[in-house]
């Protein structure tokens, strides 16, 4: 039973169903506006509101990329309260991508530029991600604030702490959220290094990380009210990471 | 109601069984039945223009470029309507907007074409030229002097109730009702305390959005069917709009995915007609969430002030109250809400004196109308915050503060009507019990690492009846019945409560009993599934007929049996007996002798129809701008306790437990019962923690279930324990109340308090999101 | 114009429809199969949730031209001739159900998070349902349901 939905109405708009890395590159080299389309949580409802690219790029059917669809998405969006954005900061990710013309690795800190934007030029396509290979040997801790349980995060913050001989020997810290970007406390980061215990911290850390903070004011919560989580949650992460680290 | 000894037998599967609804499986296997499931052939898809603008002139509007689009069989505007105005109690809305829009989201057009994406293509064509006018969204923008006003005409609309003293350009009802001299009342009382809550707008959300589908036939008679709370008010929407005679208009309410309030009133019906009698062939419309969201209803955000005095020792002595209500831009029931704030006003609890005031306000934005709870959400919640703010001026405890003042039976409540019946005192001392309130600390107590856990109560007092409703019982020839009350099942499981309270009438089983689908060609009147009133009103009703059922069968099985009238009755499984004798007759056997017989008298049917008649009495309560408030029917009671926590670092409220205790005569179906407790507690966990819809420059900002937040099982506690009270109410056969709107009610005052025993901050303003209670913990600035 | 051929509920189903058609309007579209509902079209409710390849998803984020060689099942696909299967008896019985609208979303996480995790914990079965809403039932019957269809599937297989 056709349905009248089913009439020729946007001949314009192209699909593909590339198997291989290379098929999908070389489609994104072809033309500016063609679309890749991994998890489809961004793309189908703006193709909803009437966005019509010239052309969609599945990459469902790509081997090495499909089980990161996900992550691929998320890391291009570049949304700065997402929460890969700043647990990924603090992972010290690198972004790997490729173009007809090449490959290359971009560490994170330099691939997120800030308000959506990335430095993926528009025929690259990433196709994958990786982690230092040392990260299990340091202690980690992720935290999220939300209005509500699964809701989109207000702020996050991600802590990861590397350890020698019982102390602190280097820190990243990454507060999403707050800014166009995730962005690195500096100070706070120096301010761990050395500590043993979460209670040796000083109060000064946190204030510099809220002092670092450029958050904006939107629907989910006032800049104001996100200055105030960062204390709190960096508090916390940074007890979890440290439990962690302990043991 | 009572009918003959050794009535309502309870044996057979009826009253009181938790059976699942009727229509479970159908729903489970995803075979239910909603508007949007169905299609006719030739079926066209409908699509509306919504005004961009929160208030504007409409200087022209040109559709050419419109129905020029192939594919498009109609587009319909303001113009295409018989009536300048037409409205609930004032008379001031059009469908469609005519010569001005008053709010961004107003429907300006409609549309119906060959598919929607086609109907949606032609709206981007329908050139409509607007001239901005300044604009008002808030209760004191539309108060303040020289304010534009939406409605300039307002003095020259019809009005079908005396609206009371109006003074502001937006105010559209001002009501009063005084009763003693709260003066001195005032002078007597040792503590005077005086305080302000206030209130947001709630979304309904029922899953299922507005949607109609409506066709003519070829003698001019239109069928529609809708995801409605009314048929009845579908109808008489339809007729008012549009002209056409009742008698024409055939409204069918199949599968309802929830309605909430939303749905009383009509939503797209009018312009599924419109469009379906323009193009000459069926018209389905079906609203987008954010077009349901932005262009349909909302709860009325408020404002209300409290000052209340009371003795030393605890005795509540007067009340004043001023209430304000937002009503956006088009009237429909908000008269009566702000009647029914003030009418409940003074809580479950005794008062010498009580003056209360309200007023209700048009603003730019969507209508504030109907929504579970009926103004009675926004002023319990104040009431009980109120209450526990006089408790800590006491040095009391919040518990024993409410029992030293609570109404009781034969007690007058306020407008003069007594309390027939009350389970409020059993459900306290229900929820103080098993939630252990006695042992657990006042002021609260720490739970974790920056997090304090408090328990707060809640008590509330709701109508269980609201206009009038009728049902016709028909015996069919094989002794199964027909039972047919043209109440809609917007999913509260009213459909499976009827048929359990016909067979309990009538000693059968639920299976004998067909509930006939509302339809209005063949149902009686029934003013709709709204103010707790299904079971209370439409059980009488079937009281009724059953009654005369019954009066009918021992009639023919006189004649049958050869007995007196006055030695039998029913019993249960459908037969009719010779009191302490052997000789009986079944049902069937009744029903063919009355139905074919040349002596049988004709088919066996009951009627009746119910009215609830309580004006308030001017001995007791002077009154203005109310609506008599024939009502309540019985009041329905309430208390819960909740804990909550509290996370000190986020501001994040979570409610750990609730205990939730209702008086509801008797349960019907106590499934059914508790479901209605767990779904209306968590819809006002929501109201009171999260839900807010939020405008900017007269725009809605969160249209989305994305940024729209409802609970999910995240935010809901698993351990919410719904306790059953069950203090029969005399006038109904069995005694139930209502229970649809009380679980919500309560909820919100409880959570408030149970958040300021937790960390002794009194949050006012709801929704209480984290942002809003960190800063209440911490009002200084945020470094830097 | 893109034909796209994949299995619903254990048949081979060709769907013709441009490249932004949404695998739910082709339920409720071509496909006849109206018991997986549209309760917001963003992804955000979960009525439309759906079982691709036996993992839940939204049915409004899926292209049907993505489905190529897919398998879907959806609501209808749980019953067996219209026998309802193990988790939507335990949803009737335990009176979870009300108006009904979000059931079918529900019932097909419920039916994913128990493939997962046969034997859930209260705290396990709110986290896995937590994508789909209710608005009616405040979720304890829900939350009943599944455990009780925990029990009975336990009870079957042992």
């Amino acid at each position: 039973m056709d349905s009248p939905l089913d009439g020729p109405r946007d001949p314009g708009m192209r699909f593909f169903l590339p198997t291989t890395v290379d098929e999908a590159v070389d489609l994104l080299g072809v033309a500016a506006g063609y679309v890749c389309v991994a998890g489809g949580g961004l793309i189908v409802p703006s193709l909803r509101s009437g966005a019509r690219p010239a052309g969609l790029v599945s990459l469902r059917r790509v081997g090495v990329i499909r089980n990161m669809t996900t992550i691929g998405g998320t890391v291009c969006r570049a949304d700065p309260s997402a929460d890969y954005s700043a647990a990924l900061l603090a992972a010290g990710a690198t972004i790997h991508l490729r173009a007809k013309d090449g490959e290359r690795s971009v560490a994170i800190d330099d691939f997120v530029l800030g308000d959506n934007k990335t430095a993926r030029r528009a025929d690259e396509l990433v196709t994958s991600v990786s982690l230092p290979r040392d990260l299990g040997r340091g202690s980690g801790a992720y935290i999220r604030f939300s209005r509500v349980d699964g809701d989109s995060p207000v702020v996050t913050v991600a802590v990861r702490l590397e350890w020698r001989d019982g102390v602190v020997r280097s820190a990243r810290i990454a507060v999403g959220g707050c800014g166009p970007k995730a962005f690195r406390p500096g100070e706070a980061e120096s301010l761990v290094c050395g500590r043993a215990r979460v209670e040796e911290i000083p109060a000064a850390l946190f204030d510099s990380a809220v002092a670092e903070a450029r958050p904006v004011s939107d629907i989910k919560g006032s800049a104001d009210h996100r200055r105030r989580l960062i204390p709190g949650l960096l508090r916390r992460a940074l007890a979890q990471g440290f439990a962690a680290g302990a043991s | 109601m009572s009918g003959p000894s050794g009535r309502a037998f309870k044996r057979v599967r009826n009253v009181g069984a938790p059976i699942p609804r009727l229509e479970a499986v159908e729903k489970a296997l995803g075979a239910a039945v909603y508007t949007d499931d169905m299609t006719l052939p030739g079926m066209l898809h409908g699509a509306l223009l919504l005004s961009p603008h929160p208030h504007a002139r409409i200087v022209m509007i040109d559709t050419a470029r419109a129905r020029a689009l192939a594919g498009v069989r109609a587009v319909v505007t303001g113009a295409d309507l018989p009536h300048t105005r037409v409205g609930m109690l004032i008379f001031d809305e059009t469908p469609l907007a005519r010569e001005r829009v008053r709010y961004a989201g107003e429907p300006v057009a409609a549309v119906a074409a060959d598919d929607i994406e086609i109907a949606r293509a032609a709206l981007d064509l329908i050139d409509v030229r607007y001239e901005p006018l300044p604009a008002v969204f808030t209760i004191d923008e539309a108060l303040a002097p020289g304010a534009p006003v939406l409605h300039e005409d307002f003095g020259a609309y019809v009005k079908v109730m005396d609206l009371g003293p109006l003074e502001g350009a937006n105010e559209l009802c001002r009501c009063r009702m005084v009763h003693g001299d709260v003066a001195a009342g005032f002078t007597r009382s040792d503590v005077v305390l005086e305080r302000t809550y206030e209130t947001s707008a709630q979304y309904h959300a029922y899953l299922e959005p507005a949607a109609a589908l409506a066709t003519f036939d070829a003698l001019g008679k239109v069928t529609i069917w809708s995801s409605t709370q009314s048929i009845s008010r579908v109808q008489a929407n339809i007729h008012e709009a549009l002209d056409i005679p009742m008698s024409k208009i055939r409204a069918i309410a199949p599968r309802i995915g929830g309605g909430f309030g939303g749905k009383s009133e009509a939503q797209v019906q009018v312009f599924a007609v419109m469009l379906a009698r323009a193009a000459r062939r069926p018209v389905k419309i079906v609203l987008s969430r954010e077009e349901d969201t932005m262009a349909m209803r909302s709860r009325h955000p408020s404002r209300i002030r409290l000052k209340t005095g009371v003795t030393k020792d605890g005795k509540l002595v007067a009340r004043e109250v001023e209430a304000w209500i937002d009503g956006g831009a088009y009237a429909e029931e908000s008269p009566v809400i702000i009647n029914v704030i003030l009418f409940f006003s003074t809580g479950p609890y005794r008062f010498d004196a009580v003056s209360s005031t309200g007023h209700a306000v048009y603003t730019n934005k969507l209508r504030a109308s109907a929504m579970r709870g009926f103004g009675n959400v926004q002023i319990t919640f104040a009431v009980e915050s109120h209450m526990d703010e006089l408790a800590a001026a006491l040095g009391m405890d919040p518990v024993d503060f409410r029992l030293k003042n609570l109404i009781q039976v034969g007690d007058q409540w306020l407008g003069g009507q007594p309390v027939r019946s009350s389970g409020l005192g059993r459900c306290v001392e229900q929820a103080i019990e098993r939630s252990g309130w006695r042992t657990k600390p006042r002021g609260g107590w720490v739970s974790g690492e920056g997090r304090r856990r408090g328990l707060g109560i809640g008590l509330t007092c709701h109508t269980s009846a609201f206009m009038s409703t009728s049902a016709i019982v028909r015996l069919m020839e094989d002794g199964t019945v027909a039972l047919n009350t043209g109440s809609v099942d917007i999913g509260q499981g009213g459909d499976t409560a009827m048929a359990q309270m016909c067979a309990g009438m009538l000693g059968l089983d639920v299976d004998d009993i067909c509930v006939v689908a509302p339809d209005t060609d063949a149902s009686p009147y029934n003013s709709g599934t709204n103010a707790s009133r299904s079971t209370h009103m439409v059980g009488r009703a079937i009281g009724g007929a059953c009654d005369q059922v019954v009066a009918q069968l021992c009639d023919r099985a006189s004649m049958m049996l050869g007995m007196p009238r006055e030695r039998l009755e029913i019993r249960p499984g459908g037969v009719v007996a010779v009191r302490d004798g052997n000789a009986s007759v079944a049902f069937r056997d009744v029903a063919m002798f009355a139905t074919h017989a040349a002596i049988g008298g004709g088919p066996i049917i009951g009627t009746a129809a119910v009215t609830q008649n309580e004006p308030l009495d001017p001995a007791h309560t002077q009154s203005e701008g109310m609506l008599s408030f024939d009502a309540v029917g019985a009041f329905a009671f309430g208390a819960q306790v909740v804990e909550a926590e509290v996370d000190e670092a986020t501001g994040r409220a979570e409610i750990v437990e609730a205990w939730c205790a209702h008086d509801v005569g008797q349960a019907i179906n106590p499934s059914a019962v508790e479901g209605q407790i767990q779904g209306g507690f968590v819809q006002g966990l929501g109201y009171a923690l999260t839900e807010e819809m939020v405008w900017q420059d007269g725009q809605l900002v969160n249209p989305s279930f994305a940024g729209y937040k409802i609970p999910s099982t995240l935010d809901a506690p698993y351990a919410i324990h719904s306790i059953i009270v069950e203090e029969p109410d005399p006038g109904h056969p069995f005694g139930a109340k209502g229970i649809g709107e009380p679980p919500l009610i309560a909820s919100p005052g409880a959570i408030a308090n149970a958040i300021a025993d937790a960390v002794g901050v009194r949050m006012r303003r709801l929704p209480i999101t984290p942002e809003r209670l960190m800063f209440a913990l911490d009002p200084s600035e945020a470094k830097p | 114009m893109i034909a796209t051929r994949f299995n619903v509920n254990g048949e081979d189903r060709v769907v013709q429809a441009p490249a932004h058609r949404t695998l739910l309007d082709a339920l409720r579209g071509p496909l006849a199969l109206n018991g997986t509902k549209k309760g917001c079209d963003i992804g955000a409710c979960g009525s439309c949730n759906v079982l691709l390849d036996g993992v839940v998803v939204r049915a409004c984020l899926v292209l049907v031209a993505d489905l190529a060689g897919a398998d879907v099942r959806t609501i209808e696909g749980l019953a067996s001739d219209l026998v309802p299967g193990i988790v939507q008896q335990a949803f009737i019985d335990a009176g979870a159900i009300q108006c009904g609208f979000c059931m079918p979303g529900m019932i097909v996480a419920a039916t994913g998070l128990l493939k997962d995790n046969p034997s859930p914990t209260v705290d396990e079965v709110r986290a896995g349902l937590a994508g789909t809403l209710c608005r009616c039932s405040g979720y304890v019957k829900v939350i009943e349901a599944v455990l009780m269809a925990a029990r009975l599937a336990k009870g079957a297989s042992s």
